[in-house]
């Protein structure tokens, strides 16, 4: 009997130091924050760069005024998501459900699942064809997917030492120098956060995940995180890696274990 | 004395078997062809910085290209492309080295 104490006691402790180091690493990240832009509050941080450059969020509000280029491909997404049967697949069945679920970490696979992953998955089930990771459909049903949560939170689970893992090893990621530029994810959007990077000013990472899949300017057309994670590795002068690869997965999900707590939201409009 | 006559004998013939080698002969990979060499280097380190996602964008690009240059009898130009293609390769290494022991926290 003592040792079985001892047992649950040693997991609970486990599984408490795992959710622990997401809640502290969140914590510091909010301090850096506020010390470097301390009138910008928590959840305006849902707005990303918005929140930091009045001319930029007044450009933001006009676009979101009139009809958001992005409005008519999520339409055409939430079509897609019943003319492919995919509410027929029970991840997706509820949608709002869906998108505050994933990513999150599969016990049985010990995998991080991420929502794209799911409706590939469930795409190949239901029409038996593949679907591409990074922009058109995969990127028009998502976004639709994720409209349905708007006014949500964004709640990434991290509980367990596997868990845990596939997260350290997304935030080594983000925290590591790679490519010709030696950059990291963070060089960018912790440490320069707010400061121009030519024209544009460089978004903070916090509230990065609460408007994906994004519709970017440049881009004309929508893209899911992954696919950002490509252009960003590109311009580091870094080989991307597969969109939906391991590492890429464990990324994200570090990536929007950060924004914990930011409103998920239908504004998915950026430069 | 046994040991020092064996010694001196191993000596001598290392030597000359150098010696026979000639000034010229490129002592890397046990190759003479200085392009082989370069690119080989090029292709490994590559290789290894795929397998565990630290390549570098352009690196494929540049070994590519100095077989090009190679195959067109640009011989210099190619070993020059090819070691730089290894350089960034060497540098990739360590900038997984330097990750694996990076502070992860701000």
């Amino acid at each position: 009997m003592k040792k079985l104490i001892t047992v649950v006691a040693g997991i609970g402790f486990l599984v408490g130091a795992a959710s622990a180091n997401v809640a502290s690493d969140q914590k510091d990240l909010i301090g850096y924050f506020k010390a470097l832009q301390p009138n910008v509050e928590f959840a305006d941080y849902t707005n990303g760069v918005y929140a930091y450059d009045a001319g930029s969020r007044d450009q933001f509000e006009e676009i979101l005024d009139g009809i958001p280029p992005y409005e008519e491909a999520v339409e055409k997404g939430g079509k897609e998501f019943v003319k492919y049967g995919l509410n027929k697949c029970a991840a997706l069945k509820d949608p709002a459900a869906a998108r505050v679920k994933h990513p999150y970490f599969d016990n049985a696979t010990q995998k991080v699942v991420t929502l794209e992953a799911v409706l590939k998955a469930c795409y190949l089930k239901q029409t038996g064809k593949k679907l591409g990771s990074k922009k058109g459909k995969i990127a028009r049903i998502s976004a639709w997917i994720s409209d349905q949560a708007a006014g949500e939170k964004v709640n990434v689970k991290v509980e367990g030492a596997a868990a845990n893992a596939a997260y350290t090893q997304g935030k080594a990621f983000f925290y590591g120098k790679r490519g010709e530029f030696n950059m990291s994810c963070a060089d960018c959007h912790v440490y320069n956060a707010g400061k121009k990077a030519r024209a544009d000013i460089l978004s903070p990472m916090l509230g990065h995940a609460t408007h994906v899949p994004m519709y970017r300017a440049k881009w004309a057309g929508l893209g899911t995180m992954q696919r950002r994670y490509g252009g960003c590795l590109k311009n580091m002068r870094a080989k991307p890696i597969s969109a939906q690869s391991e590492l890429m997965n464990n990324l994200e999900y570090f990536h929007q274990a950060m924004s914990n707590g930011l409103e998920i939201t239908d504004a998915r409009y950026r430069k | 004395m046994k040991k020092i006559l064996i010694t001196a004998l191993s000596v001598f013939a290392l030597t000359a078997q150098a010696g026979f080698m000639g000034a010229s002969h490129d002592w890397n990979n046990g190759s003479s062809n200085p392009f082989k060499s370069a690119i080989k280097a090029a292709e490994t380190g590559y290789k290894a910085n795929l397998a565990v996602n630290m390549a570098w964008r352009d690196t494929a690009k540049m070994i590519k290209a100095a077989k090009k240059l190679n195959a067109a009898g640009k011989t210099a130009a190619a070993v020059k492309l090819a070691n730089e293609a290894h350089h960034q390769t060497v540098k990739a290494t360590a900038q997984l080295d330097a990750s694996l022991t990076a502070d992860l926290r701000l």
